[in-house]
């Protein structure tokens, strides 16, 4: 049997928002040391590493090294063991492939980059295994050719998703020239398109997408780019190891455990992130607060984002410093935001706005009463009417 | 969600199971079956909110139902591309343009391909035409006949503004023109993609909330070369190397692991997408056919008139290089589609032929 640990988007880098610019960095050190040691312990054989190790690209020197550093620390810890580890580098905007390149200079042993599509084949316990390595991309090469230099970004993407395609074709077809046996994992950085990406899919076509059809023949399709661990059919998201915003407050961070034995089963492994914690305060809440009522233990060692809702008397009396204290006190690692939404004491409701008029109706009710004068009322519904056909349309 | 087709025989897909199934199936036939050795048939679901408000519909109306009325929706451009992605449209982009455009009319083309059960590309176009100064006159008669009702209620009259219903739709229609002069463009090239794929994949005009609770069906037809042929295996390898190329720049081709030896014996620049566009395509304003494998339903697809701009399909692009298409932005003369396509081309807009020696 051969274990295969897929890690991913890990964003080595300083300058998160946290209690100093350090301190973030610390939590995923924290937490890649943890999943590495997970790793061996499980006597994992290969380690696949889904791209974007880095935060940012274009960073200074100084900073730069200590991300490098701390990559490369993880991944002796792999050689040491002498477990393989490939790598593909990430979204090239933001995860720089001279970090990678710089890294494959320095020839770690059992550790394998690739910066652009090519397959690895490699033996584990008398067992082929081909790794088809598709990294990240962006589309400046593609523009900066005549034949797609004014596509619309949507028409590039459609390219893009197009040759995706044929190279992951490609790739198969080079693993077919090895073993029959073999087991073959496209190893990539990219929207899978089945994929639940957190998004309604109103931003169709504004990325390229790997296709069904581009996988087609694969064993197994690991990748990185959505925060967001799923699988679909034998497509794999291993998500971030660690929460990095708020947007990764509902994930349950990890990676994945494949054991290949005849089939392929997985496990997702879950690693002791920081939490993210949004608390929503109604009124009551805000004036139990100001009673001397404190915040409830949920906030501990998370990075908490406060939102209240409260009218203006109540608002003149929250003491946001104190408040903010009191989340510290009641163990919140990094108090990120509080957010205030103050009701306005002379809003009126209008009886005749209902549900069943249309946003035009309804602006010009609003309108009216702002007292704005008609012409600019008719210009208004006139832009709303414009702006209802262009999303109709 | 996606599947490769089932069905006793593998190269059967039987689309009843899924009618049957409560299923909104976007291809006329009952069966498909695969005859391309290269290609594997899939069925695609898509879900569609019937909810206006997540965007996937809008409502063109209402429908009298037993004791109540019934919404009766449209689908937008976000759940029509998403039925377009699923069923693997491709767009030619270099056919895909501006056949005419003045600061008061655009005639749009779009020219986009699905892949037959067969492997065959079938390309299909279709124009959308936005004339403004009709849209004024639809805009102006419209907008008159609500001031006229304004006038007469006593509680709407202040609406008016002190202004005659005359003046009121003058001012009115102004401010609406606005926005169709800013975005005449961008909807004559969306008009113009939607009525393909709506022609392509057979798409009602309308549809009930009942309907839109279920998914749909679009049965695809995907690339699956056989790798077991080292001929197949080479032709492949080839096209992966141009595309990587093209996407990562010429080094990344000569990578270290197992590129076979042989360099591909030609240009492989006419590669999948540009295969699709090698036959004329079919004009989707004269397709009629409604026996054939995707023309259900075609002309009622065409009836994309929620926007407002009344349509004619008749009117639409016809074939031929020598029928009138447009007119001269200069003087107004016919012109042919071959004349408008190299003005277009030379000049950046559509002039005539004697317009064009004037340099107009």
């Amino acid at each position: 049997m051969i274990k295969i640990a897929h890690i991913g988007d890990i964003h080595w880098g300083l300058g998160y928002p946290g209690p100093s610019p350090q301190s973030r960095f610390d939590d995923i050190c924290r937490i890649m040391d943890w999943s590495a040691d997970r790793i061996i312990e499980e006597r994992c054989d290969l380690v696949l590493v889904a791209g974007d190790m880095y935060k940012d690209n274009r960073v200074f020197l100084d900073r730069a090294s200590i991300e490098i550093k701390a990559c490369i620390s993880w991944l002796r810890k792999f050689s040491a063991a002498k477990i393989l580890v490939v790598i593909i580098s990430g979204t090239p905007s933001h995860d720089p492939v001279s970090a990678y390149e710089l890294i494959e200079e320095m020839q770690i042993n059992d550790v394998i980059i690739k910066t652009k599509p090519s397959i690895v084949p490699i033996w584990i316990d008398d067992e082929p295994i081909n790794i088809a390595c598709l990294p990240g991309m962006n589309r400046s090469s593609l523009v900066t050719q005549d034949e797609y230099r004014n596509m619309s970004p949507h028409q590039i993407h459609q390219v893009m998703s197009d040759r995706i395609t044929q190279i992951c074709h490609g790739l198969l077809s080079q693993c077919k020239e090895q073993e029959d046996t073999a087991v073959n994992i496209l190893l990539s950085h990219i929207t899978f398109d089945k994929a639940d990406k957190g998004f309604q899919d109103l931003l169709m076509q504004h990325e390229p997408v790997l296709a069904a059809e581009a996988i087609d023949g694969f064993d197994l399709v690991s990748l990185g780019h959505i925060h967001r661990p799923q699988r679909v059919g034998n497509v794999f998201y291993c998500g971030s190891p660690e929460r990095l915003s708020f947007n990764d407050e509902e994930i349950v961070p990890g990676f994945w455990i494949y054991e290949v034995d005849g089939g392929i089963s997985s496990r997702f492994i879950e690693t002791p992130a920081r939490n993210y914690i949004t608390e929503c305060w109604e009124e009551w809440t805000v004036k139990g607060f100001i009673e001397g009522h404190k915040p409830g233990p949920g906030f501990k060692d998370a990075i908490a984002r406060l939102k209240y809702v409260c009218d203006e008397a109540t608002a003149k009396l929250l003491d946001r410093k104190a408040l903010e204290r009191a989340l510290y006190d009641a163990g919140a690692y990094f108090v990120a935001e509080i957010k205030a939404d103050i009701q306005r004491t002379d809003r009126v409701r209008d009886q005749e706005v209902t549900k069943s008029m249309n946003p035009s109706e309804a602006l010009q009710k609003w309108a009216e009463q702002q007292e704005t004068p008609p012409e600019e009322i008719s210009v208004l519904q006139s832009m709303t009417a414009g702006l209802m056909e262009e999303v109709a349309s | 969600m996606s599947e490769p087709a089932k069905s006793q025989d593998a190269n059967i897909v039987s689309l009843d199971q899924y009618r049957k199934g409560n299923y909104n199936v976007l291809v006329p036939t009952t069966y498909m079956q695969q005859i391309s050795p290269f290609h594997r048939m899939r069925v695609e679901e898509v879900k569609i909110s019937p909810n206006p408000g997540d965007g996937d519909v809008f409502r063109v109306g209402s429908t009298k139902v037993g004791d109540g009325w019934q919404d009766v929706l449209s689908l937008s451009k976000t759940a029509i591309l998403k039925l377009s992605n699923a069923a693997g449209i491709i767009w030619n982009f270099y056919e895909t343009k501006v056949l005419s455009a003045t600061q008061d009319y655009v005639l749009y083309q779009a020219v986009g391909a699905i892949r037959k059960t067969s492997g065959e590309w079938v390309p299909l176009k279709a124009t959308k035409e936005i004339d403004l100064t009709v849209i004024k006159e639809e805009l102006m008669e419209a907008n008159l006949k609500k001031a006229n009702e304004m006038s007469k209620k006593p509680d709407e009259r202040k609406k008016l503004a002190d202004m005659t219903p005359q003046q009121w739709a003058e001012n009115q229609t102004r401010t609406n023109l606005i926005q169709w002069r800013k975005n005449k463009l961008m909807r004559a090239e969306t008009g113009a993609m939607l009525r393909v794929v709506r022609a392509l994949l057979a798409i009602k005009h309308q549809y009930s909330t009942q309907e839109l609770q279920r998914p749909f069906i679009v049965p695809r037809v995907d690339f699956s070369p056989d790798y077991t042929d080292p001929e197949v295996r080479r032709m492949v390898t080839e096209h992966g190397i141009k595309a990587t190329t093209e996407l990562f720049g010429a080094a990344a081709s000569g990578g270290n692991h197992s590129l076979p030896p042989e360099q591909p014996e030609q240009i492989v620049g006419q590669a999948m997408n540009s295969e699709a566009f090698g036959t004329q395509p079919i004009d989707a304003d004269e397709h009629t056919d409604a026996g054939s494998e995707y023309g259900e339903d075609i002309e009622s697809g065409f009836r994309d008139n929620h926007d407002g701009n009344t349509e004619d399909p008749c009117n639409d692009l016809p074939d031929g290089e020598n029928t009138i298409v447009a007119n001269c932005t200069a003087c107004n003369a016919d012109i042919t589609k071959k004349v408008a396509d190299y003005s277009i081309d030379k000049f950046g807009r559509a002039l005539c032929y004697k317009c064009q020696r004037k340099g107009s």
